[in-house]
């Protein structure tokens, strides 16, 4: 482990609520300890939620490619449709918006993205899949419904390049 | 083990935790960190808010369970094979628990780890894939049912290796002992013998070939379980029709303990 990596792991660290850490690899051990008033802030036990099995029963249409006459959303009047990227889905599976029932959504429409940030979650046979943008802009239009199917290639995210 | 080798093995790299809320978001936040790095190994000896599928929650009491959560560089696999790697990683957790069991011990499809009729414990895989559809990383959340011996009165059917056995383990050389076996089914998924795993898998399904009572849109149906297939999803055969149910569409009845 080299200094950068220490560096690295007392800044997660500082983030977070962990009172001691201990890694131990071939090259020797390291400890950090957090002072005792950083910690305090731990997080309540977490709510325990009764997830209804994410079946649905509409069959959901594929959403209509962007229909050319409807203008993206309020926050970029300037955007021309033909200049939006789509984020598109690299499987099959069901689509949210959230790590878990409770928490925000990953993106909004006028989140800023960057290549990398995590859009959604794609879930398919309880594997989660986080996807990531491979495009950096706004989200101008989120074109599928929360705990739904989607299709292999099916557009997802409509994306105001920057 | 094996420093010099090119791939790190599973948990050469240990990093230990006194507690933590999640060794799975403290994975994924080191994958976003960049720091990631190929079997890297996140053990808890606390969890306080651990996760379950879709924020279903998952409590541990300090050293009364083993919890750990693993890095995978996975772009050597494509998305359609992400079921075989999700058995790979269900059997290795099932082989080493059944090292203690006599032979008892199975998974419940997809990934559940079964004793009998009840859960000793589960997987959680949250993966990081670019939109191009590259599967960049894998966290393999494990969480088992070791030392405890009371569990909450919502927990339907839990179990742990100390009811089974009447033996207190040791957490930490319980997962060290978790590795090898993680490390050597990773290792039959990197030899690309896919069908070999399946099989295998098959062969520890808990229930397979059996009556089993399924609960579809809340209505009760008795079919008997064949097998699952290569995508992960499970088929039944009732009378001379075949289905092929994927997980979420169906809920599993299973008899609650005495």
């Amino acid at each position: 482990m080299d200094l950068k990596q220490i560096h690295e792991l007392i800044k997660i660290i500082n983030k977070s609520n962990i009172g001691e850490i201990s890694i131990e690899d071939k090259d020797g051990k390291v400890t950090i300890k957090q002072k005792e008033e950083q910690v305090i802030n731990v997080a309540p036990p977490q709510q325990v939620y009764n997830v209804a099995p994410p079946v649905a029963n509409i069959p959901q249409q594929a959403p209509a490619a962007p229909a050319p006459a409807t203008p993206a959303a309020p926050p970029t009047p300037k955007s021309d449709e033909s200049k939006l990227l789509t984020i598109k889905s690299p499987m099959i599976g069901t689509f949210y918006r959230k790590s878990a029932p409770g928490k925000p959504n990953f993106v909004e429409v006028g989140s800023e993205v960057e290549i990398g940030t995590v859009v959604c979650i794609i879930e398919a046979m309880k594997l989660f899949n986080e996807i990531e943008s491979e495009v950096k802009g706004t989200i101008v239009k989120v074109l599928v419904e929360d705990s739904t199917p989607v299709e292999y290639d099916q557009p997802l995210f409509l994306v105001q390049p920057s | 083990m094996s420093s010099n080798s090119i791939i790190p093995t599973i948990g050469e790299r240990l990093i230990e935790l006194s507690s933590i809320d999640s060794t799975n978001n403290y994975a994924l936040q080191y994958i976003k960190n960049n720091l990631a790095e190929h079997g890297t190994v996140i053990f808890a000896h606390e969890q306080t808010a651990g996760k379950g599928q879709r924020g279903k929650s998952w409590v541990t009491a300090p050293n009364s369970n083993l919890t750990l959560s693993v890095i995978l560089s996975m772009r050597f696999l494509s998305l359609p094979k992400q079921f075989y790697f999700s058995a790979a990683m269900a059997l290795a957790v099932q082989q080493f628990f059944n090292n203690y069991t006599a032979n008892e011990t199975v998974i419940k499809w997809p990934n559940d780890i079964y004793w009998n009729d009840r859960k000793a414990g589960g997987i959680l895989i949250e993966n990081s894939i670019s939109e191009k559809g590259i599967w960049n990383w894998a966290v393999v959340g494990i969480g088992l049912n070791i030392n405890q011996t009371q569990f909450p009165d919502w927990l339907p059917n839990p179990v742990s290796l100390k009811q089974i056995t009447g033996k207190t383990f040791n957490c930490k050389a319980l997962a060290i002992e978790l590795c090898y076996y993680l490390q050597t089914y990773f290792a039959l998924l990197r030899t690309g013998n896919f069908q070999h795993i399946l099989a295998l898998y098959n062969h520890n399904l808990y229930k397979n070939n059996c009556r089993v009572t399924l609960k579809k849109n809340n209505e009760l149906f008795e079919t008997n379980i064949i097998g699952v297939n290569e995508e992960g999803l499970l088929i039944t055969k009732r009378d001379a029709t075949t289905q092929l149910f994927s997980f979420g569409e169906i809920e599993w009845v299973i008899p609650k303990k005495q």
